[in-house]
């Protein structure tokens, strides 16, 4: 009894010590590779098998994941032989610094296979020359994006050449409770939103912007916008532009916040938080940026059932998510058959079916995809959006794109000095 | 008694290095590494001030600190007294101390990133105890109910920090609340003293070797700690710990001479509040009668 | 912490709702069987017990001299040994990511596993040192009269004189692995995932239900280990 009670336990140890080194190695797996190119792309799926591709992106919506992991995971293994590991970060800075980190120790074999990228994090790897370049319109279902759309071929303003392909698109609404509040009522620009916030005082609150809450930079974006008239002109960096409008912005905000939830006081500081409040009746508003609006957020059972999406007449802002492949990138090969793999047009649907939780909008063009199996399977998605969901043509209406990079950083300093006048 | 005073032999200092090594050579070297990096200016190798002035010029810094200050010294004001009036209790009337223990056992086995989360669940406006007040017809709902995380007087941050630290003073103490002390309260409260002449002039002494550790550590955690701050806080203004990290990890490389310097600052205010408080309670340790030997070291 | 295990079975509970319309065990099963919990579970584990085995073995041979030191040396020893607690968490945390950057170790296992050995080494040490020095040694001398070799008496006398204490400094030192957060983060440069990491990344986007299980999946282990340990060590009379 005392010898198979011993024998017993250190069976269970060694499987254990046996799955701890396997947990502990697996950060530092990697084979080394060449510079596969996508134009031969038989040689570039035959370097691929086998490999692990280690995407890093931001882990904070479990539905995501879960999409994320039993989407892509199993046709990754099925059809390509290839490991999906997904990293998940708190916060895409996090994946820049591990490229920054991996480049200073000079590891040519760095952790970062793919990420999941936009806007500032972009401009910071692409200008320290750390992505790989001249991969992205090469691939196969590159052919199916709309490369000569602005918003597309530009990501904030920055140039996104041949160093980023598409994934997905989002753009700015709000979501209110059809159970709470009148259709007739709500707001449609910015000047109405201060009219309804002061007939409704305390009920209204945004994101404050910063790291991490890039919701709340683009509403106070959107903000800059209608007052400054003009949401083209934002597109190119321009000092002086900023400075002229910079304190008309400042005075809509303070005029907000003095009607706003806690009287501006404070605000939440992320996503999570305002629907939090909204979800309890404590403000009216939340923000989303799926295409399907509201319906995943209902179905995460983040908000009630009745929650709908809207959009402002105008000064929606919208942009496109990118993937990028680090120039030190382990396994390259299988990074590019993910990224192809993501503008498959069976993929592009599934990822707007609210069922299936990630909710964000195509990056392909829908119009560009002729095979019929294809075609079907994208308008049967269009045809599933949900209850929650905007109306698609408002949204199309308002859809305007992102302001140039470096006003990131002077909307996000300045309203943290303006607004909360702190650090 | 039972130790015997033998020489410390050579081979059994050598014991202790790996463990110095360790603990003393990385956080040392932390130490060292923030001094190093908030004196070095920004892009150049020039050594200076230059960091500390632009940090401490900026609008909101002494705002934040000064929050800062004040809810890490409230949270460990009410964790310590309610400690040592709990573990005198415990001293004089032992009743419900086993079940008690047990719970603040799993208190202190608790992280503190959980312990806010159920913070915000039960006391926001929106949480459970607004929402059974609001049932009870205590108040009109969320706009009556008063606001206690997410505030800006701190009050989440400072019940966190007083709730969590309360159990960690009061259990490390607990080594020191032995046979000996409890028998000098007895002959204490013999000769008339009241409790809070019990807990000034034996209970206090008493723990003291362990509870001023104790306490400078929660202070330290109560103005360094991330969690209670970014979980409970409020935009103006934030704890200079949510800040630091902040700018720490940001992709902008200066920002981090930034971060180390708030760093320094913590560090600064957490040695003078030690000096503070050693000064303040040296009448204790002259007090002690008979000194502890190191029975208690697990502060 | 009763009002986030009510959380953690029931969906869309919302204000003014004291008790959920409905329970469901959805968020428990779809978090638990997340791939990406569970790994992170895992490696927390490994990460805590690795930690705590390593603090065992470095504190042993320390606690065993610091018990026996004149009062001045120790008083220094355990000065800096208690450096890393009187520092900011923040602060600290940042210097050791350096370091460990330095060293080439930031974002590797063993990296973390350094990192959180600051932290948790001196409570193990304390602990140690107290049952050191509470412990009767004559016994030991009396094996070793007997020709008991230093193996066989540490192995028969003194491990099993110290198994209280060593329960307890190893549960403790568990603990406080398994709740870093900061250091966790900086030090694991996003690429070694703890538990409560997850939870984190949950805070800034994910479902409350789904929070609360996990923020349950991270405090339940710890609590109960210290919970049981405090019982364990009993009332010090």
């Amino acid at each position: 009894m005392q010898i198979t009670r011993r024998t017993f336990a250190t069976l269970a140890l060694g499987a254990f010590l046996a799955a701890c080194a396997e947990s502990a190695s697996s950060a530092d797996r990697s084979a080394v590779s060449s510079g596969p190119v996508p134009s031969d792309w038989d040689a570039v799926l035959s370097e691929a098998r086998g490999q692990t591709v280690n995407w890093y992106l931001w882990g904070g919506s479990e539905s995501i994941n879960r999409f994320v992991d039993d989407t892509y995971g199993p046709v990754l293994r099925d059809r390509y032989g290839i490991t999906l590991n997904r990293v998940p970060i708190a916060d895409t800075v996090d994946a820049v610094n591990q490229v920054l980190a991996d480049d200073q120790a000079n590891n040519p074999r760095g952790a970062v296979d793919l990420i999941w990228i936009n806007g500032e994090n972009f401009s910071t790897l692409r200008d320290a020359g750390l992505l790989l370049d001249g991969w992205a319109r090469a691939l196969p279902n590159a052919s199916l994006v709309d490369w000569a759309n602005t918003a597309v071929n530009r990501d904030f303003g920055v140039e996104v050449g041949d160093l980023e392909s598409p994934w997905s698109s989002a753009q700015f609404q709000l979501v209110y409770d059809t159970a709470r509040t009148n259709v007739d009522e709500l707001p449609r620009s910015y000047a109405q939103l201060l009219d309804w916030a002061c007939a409704h005082p305390g009920r209204f609150t945004y994101i404050a912007p910063g790291p991490g809450a890039f919701q709340g930079t683009r509403f106070v974006k959107g903000a800059l916008f209608e007052i400054s008239g003009d949401a083209s002109q934002w597109q190119q960096f321009d000092q002086a532009l900023w400075d002229r409008w910079a304190p008309e912005l400042w005075e809509y905000l303070h005029g907000l916040s003095a009607c706003a939830w806690r009287n501006g006081e404070t605000y939440p500081k992320d996503e999570a938080e305002l629907h939090r409040l909204f979800a309890n009746g404590e403000v009216d508003f939340t923000i989303t940026q799926a295409a399907v609006g509201a319906s995943a957020l209902i179905a995460d059972g983040l908000v009630p059932t009745t929650a709908k999406a809207f959009v402002f007449d105008h000064n929606s802002i919208g942009d496109f998510n990118y993937v990028a492949i680090p120039g030190n990138a382990s396994n390259k090969a299988a990074a590019m058959v993910l990224a192809n793999l993501l503008l498959d047009p069976s993929m592009q649907a599934a990822q707007i079916v609210p069922a299936n939780g990630f909710g964000l909008g195509y990056a392909i063009d829908p119009a560009q995809v002729t095979e019929p199996a294809a075609r079907r399977a994208l308008d049967e998605a269009a045809a599933a959006l949900g209850s929650g969901a905007a109306d698609p043509s408002e949204m199309a209406a308002a859809l305007v794109g992102d302001a140039a990079a470096p006003y990131q950083d002077l909307v996000e300093s300045g309203w943290r000095r303006e607004l909360v006048g702190g650090l | 008694m039972k130790r015997d005073r033998r020489r410390t032999s050579g081979r059994e200092l050598l014991g202790l290095v790996p463990v110095l090594l360790v603990v003393g050579g990385l956080s040392i070297a932390a130490l060292v590494d923030a001094l190093a990096s908030s004196i070095s200016a920004e892009g150049s190798d020039a050594v200076g001030l230059a960091v500390f002035r632009t940090v401490l010029g900026l609008p909101g810094f002494w705002a934040s600190f000064w929050f800062s200050l004040y809810v890490a010294l409230s949270g460990t004001l009410l964790a310590t007294a309610g400690a040592v009036v709990l573990g005198h209790r415990w001293c004089t009337r032992p009743r419900g101390r086993r079940t008690a223990q047990t719970l603040l056992h799993f208190n202190l086995g608790v992280p503190h990133l959980v312990w806010a989360v159920a913070l915000v669940a039960l006391l926001s406006p929106s949480g459970w105890l607004s929402r059974v007040t609001s049932l009870l017809g205590l108040d009109s709902g969320i706009d009556g109910f008063p606001v206690l995380v997410n505030d800006p007087y701190g009050i989440g941050i400072v019940l966190h920090l007083a709730s969590k630290e309360l159990p960690f003073v009061l259990l490390a103490t607990l080594p020191l609340t032995g046979v000996a002390t409890r028998r000098s309260l007895a002959q204490g409260a013999t000769l008339g003293a009241g409790t809070a002449s019990q807990i000034r002039h034996i209970y206090l002494p008493a723990i003291a070797p362990v509870l001023i550790p104790a306490t400078i550590a929660s202070f330290a955690f109560g103005l360094g700690g991330y969690e209670p701050g970014a979980a409970l806080g409020v935009q103006r203004p934030r704890t200079l710990a949510v800040v630091a990290l902040e700018w720490f990890r940001s992709p902008d490389l200066t920002m981090r001479h930034r971060a180390f310097a708030v760093a320094v600052v913590l560090m600064a205010t957490v040695a003078l509040a030690s000096v503070v408080l050693l000064a303040m309670t040296r009448s204790w340790w002259t007090m002690r009668a008979t000194p502890h030997r190191r029975e208690g070291v697990r502060a | 912490m009763l009002v986030l295990g009510v959380q953690a079975v029931s969906v869309r509970w919302f204000f003014p709702e004291v008790i959920p319309h409905s329970l469901t065990l959805q968020p428990l099963r779809s978090t638990v069987t997340d791939p990406n919990v569970a790994s992170s579970f895992v490696t927390g584990l490994c990460l805590s017990l690795a930690v705590t085995s390593v603090a065992i073995v470095l504190a042993w041979p320390a606690a065993r001299t610091l018990a026996g030191v004149g009062r001045g040396l120790g008083a220094a020893v355990v000065g800096v040994l208690f450096l890393p607690s009187l520092l900011p968490a923040v602060g600290l945390a940042m210097g050791v990511d350096v370091m460990l950057i330095r060293l080439g170790l930031a974002g590797t296992f063993v990296g973390v596993l350094l990192a959180h050995l600051v932290p948790t080494l001196p409570y193990v040490v304390a602990v140690l040192t107290a049952a050191f020095a509470r412990r009767d040694q004559r016994i030991e001398a009396q094996a070793a009269t007997l020709g008991a070799g230093p193996l066989q008496r540490l192995r028969l006398v003194t491990v099993p004189s110290m198994r209280g204490a060593l329960m307890v400094g190893a549960a403790l030192g568990f603990v406080v692995s398994w709740s870093q957060y900061t250091m966790t983060l900086l030090a694991g440069s996003g690429r070694v995932v703890t538990l409560t990491m997850v939870l984190f990344a949950a805070l800034s986007g994910g479902s409350p239900s789904t929070v609360a299980v996990l923020s349950l999946l991270v405090a339940l282990p710890a609590g109960a280990l210290l919970a049981a340990a405090g019982r364990m060590s009993g009332d010090p009379s």
